[in-house]
């Protein structure tokens, strides 16, 4: 799953660190999720997306698979 | 909110662990009680240790928030918690085929057939609690 988490986070002017102090989660884990190593959990997702105000399909970008397509 | 101090309890474990410990040494010191000293050793300089660790911790953490809430988030952050999920499958992965050979290794050097039992009762105990747990949790989720 692909996301604009870096792109709105840079925008907003806030460091991963701050991001991951204001969501209770460590600066690796909004490292991971920003490089699409780690996708969150839905409840992280949502957290985000409402701590950004936006729609969650605004920071998470669902691209299907060949896995997908049965 | 204050959080809970387990500091008095972590203090009487320590002194507990000291004196099994110290109960190890002098009291069952004899050939006749070297089974009994062993265990206590073991069993007090293990349960000191990991009480100290725990009050030292405490002790620091107690008038530092913002290394209890760093230490809180490390223990609750979500991506740790799936990593340290998925490094325990493995390991238990590599554990289902390690203790064959060694069983088959134990019964080639003649060990004696109950202490080859109980190994394999355990195995088969590691795997009860496998799929116990697995049919809980495919009736929970």
């Amino acid at each position: 799953m692909d996301n604009r988490l870096a792109e709105i986070r840079k925008a907003r002017g806030m460091t991963q660190e701050q991001l991951a102090d204001i969501l209770s989660v460590s600066r690796q884990t909004i490292g991971s999720i920003e490089n699409g190593r780690y996708n969150p959990s839905l409840s992280l997702a949502f957290k985000i997306a409402r701590l950004f105000q936006l729609p969650i399909e605004e920071v998470f970008i669902y691209e299907e698979d060949d896995s997908d397509e049965k | 909110m204050k959080s809970k101090s387990y500091y008095p309890s972590f203090v009487l474990l320590f002194l507990l662990g000291i004196a099994a410990t110290a109960l190890g040494f002098f009291v069952f010191a004899g050939p006749e009680g070297k089974v009994l000293s062993g265990v206590l050793i073991g069993l007090g300089s293990g349960t000191a240790g990991f009480a100290a660790s725990k009050a030292i911790t405490e002790r620091i953490v107690r008038n530092n928030p913002q290394l209890n809430r760093t230490i809180d988030i490390e223990a609750n952050d979500e991506r740790n918690n799936l990593i340290n999920l998925m490094a325990k499958a493995k390991a238990f992965d590599f554990g289902v085929y390690l203790p064959l050979p060694v069983f088959i290794l134990a019964t080639l050097l003649g060990a004696e057939t109950k202490i080859i039992l109980m190994f394999v009762g355990a195995y088969v105990l590691s795997w009860i609690v496998y799929l116990w747990n697995l049919g809980k949790l495919h009736r929970e989720m």
